[in-house]
């Protein structure tokens, strides 16, 4: 397994934000988490990389216990996060950004360089000396996956890839993940948007109030009208529509 | 006889600047007003002085002062500001702290030297002058010139071409994405830290040198006017600190030169206030500046 969580618990100020979480993601997956706001997705991702400390619970990478491990040393070890909101560095180049990333390298060996990533996101190209905060918000997205891929991930974790980005630009961003992951990148997404994510991913988890309250795989949690109605409301004739556009 | 005055104002004014650096890349970085930041130079003009009285060449002398303070720096943050940035408290505590850490050093020195104005022997440096179109210029104006201008270069090219300046950009901008990125923000503190003391540290020797004067509150009226030079140039602002702090320079030779004495600090502070009815951000400021911004 290249990620196994078990058991894993999170409590901010006393107040359960995660319980009894159990999770596992084998190499070269694309697995989905959904729930609605405030579930706890973006702390379960958080505690993955370290910047929240779980109360209890294990999370083993690649082999690897995490517990101790410092936040930017997880990165350094390949498991890297694009998290909710972009995050890319405003007053750097998009270059300098890029090339920040590859410092998550570490020893490793690299996978990806600037020519390739401006080839998966060629307005990176386009943009390279424009300050990142200039980007609009798509734009913004393909940076923060394209400046994690400079740190060779083994495992990308995403949160929220797709908040407020156009239909269009999505769809986008979504497609260049579907084609990392047939390279072989294992990937986590995290999604509000419940449909697009099982439309795009093999195997799913449903996380509500912190716990994990359905898993299996995409296509059969996407067939379940009452997953799709009660837990993350109806969104199926948007991307019906999208998909009647594309 | 201006051209004269100016020339020396900014070779006072590169001084300036060289030590407000420090004051401004510690507060781009970590939000902190480092008000140890005067008993840092203090420092690297005291460590300079005793060494060279023990017989250590100047050269050698002046690079101790710069390690010394820098190492000081490092141990200010370590130990008055470590904690405080881990519990979210910084921005008021560390203003606390920092004044704390300022008595400690500035009244160790007062007992070393036991509240004495001490001296370079003469002629640490040599004495020389030459003269260009008319202008009066000594060795030790040229070196002090010449040596902030190399170190100004060696900051800006640190700070925008290079890895290292990278991860610093990107911890002043956003430690939270820094560290998803792998930057271990710990290391970068105790860098931008050991930078801003041993700036702190050679400006402290230039102006011993340059006044022959070394005593426990030297660096006083340098945190006072690293004050106004930052807060003209834009918090943070690195092209900002070195345009306010020539200026400064300047401007205090003049209005020493050719005004009653005793005027100078009333008009530097008016002046302050009159550039920020105009441009509240300073000079090269603007709002939530980071030392991301040229």
């Amino acid at each position: 397994m290249m990620l196994t969580v078990k058991n894993l618990a999170v409590a901010y100020d006393g107040i359960d934000a995660l319980r009894g979480i159990d999770l596992t993601v084998a190499a070269g997956e694309l697995v989905a988490l959904i729930g609605p706001n405030g579930a706890g997705k973006s702390t379960l991702l958080n505690a993955l990389s370290g910047v929240v400390r779980p109360r209890s619970g294990s999370i083993s990478f690649a082999g690897r216990s995490l517990s101790r491990t410092a936040p930017h040393r997880i990165s350094r070890l390949g498991l890297l996060q694009v998290p909710e909101g972009r995050q890319i560095l405003a007053d750097l180049t998009v270059d300098e950004n890029l090339l920040l990333g590859q410092l998550a390298l570490g020893a490793r060996k690299q996978r990806h360089d600037l020519a390739s990533v401006r080839a998966l996101f060629p307005i990176l190209a386009e943009r390279r000396r424009q300050l990142a905060g200039s980007l609009s918000g798509g734009q913004q997205q393909m940076l923060a996956i394209g400046r994690a891929l400079m740190g060779a991930p083994d495992m990308l974790l995403l949160d929220e890839p797709s908040l407020g980005l156009a239909p269009m630009i999505c769809t986008q961003v979504f497609d260049a993940l579907r084609r990392l992951n047939a390279d072989g990148l294992t990937i986590l997404l995290v999604e509000q948007n419940a449909t697009r994510a099982l439309a795009s991913t093999t195997r799913a988890y449903v996380l509500e109030q912190g716990r994990i309250v359905h898993t299996g795989a995409s296509a059969d949690l996407a067939a379940d009208g009452r997953i799709i109605a009660h837990y993350l409301g109806t969104e199926t004739p948007d991307l019906q529509k999208e998909r009647d556009l594309t | 006889m201006l051209a004269q005055q100016i020339m020396n104002g900014l070779v006072a004014g590169a001084v300036y600047a060289l030590f407000a650096l420090g004051f401004t890349l510690v507060f781009g970085v970590h939000r902190i007003l480092n008000l140890a930041h005067g008993a840092l130079l203090m420092a690297g003009a005291f460590i300079g002085l005793y060494a060279v009285l023990a017989g250590i060449p100047l050269w050698f002398a002046i690079i101790l002062a710069m390690v010394g303070a820098g190492t000081l720096s490092v141990l200010i943050d370590v130990l008055a500001f470590r904690r405080l940035r881990a519990s979210g408290q910084a921005e008021f505590g560390a203003i606390i702290s920092s004044i704390g850490a300022n008595l400690v050093l500035v009244s160790i020195a007062q007992r070393i030297s036991e509240t004495k104005v001490l001296r370079f022997p003469f002629a640490t440096f040599p004495v020389v002058f030459y003269r260009f179109w008319g202008l009066r210029v000594s060795l030790l104006q040229l070196a002090i010139a010449g040596s902030v201008a190399f170190l100004l270069g060696l900051l800006s090219w640190l700070i925008f071409h290079t890895s290292l300046g990278r991860q610093v950009r990107a911890v002043a901008g956003n430690p939270r994405a820094a560290v998803l990125l792998g930057v271990n923000p710990d290391a970068i503190y105790l860098r931008t830290f050991f930078l801003s003391g041993a700036m702190a540290g050679l400006a402290g020797v230039l102006v011993g040198l340059s006044f022959n004067s070394v005593h426990f509150m030297m660096g006083e009226p340098y945190l006072l006017r690293a004050f106004v030079v930052v807060i003209l140039g834009g918090l943070g602002s690195i092209a900002g600190a070195v345009v306010a702090g020539m200026g400064l320079g300047v401007l205090q030779t003049l209005a020493t030169a050719y005004l009653p004495s005793g005027l100078t600090d009333t008009i530097i502070f008016s002046l302050l206030f009159l550039v920020l009815m105009v441009r509240p951000n300073g000079l090269f400021g603007v709002a939530n500046t980071g030392v991301g911004r040229r």
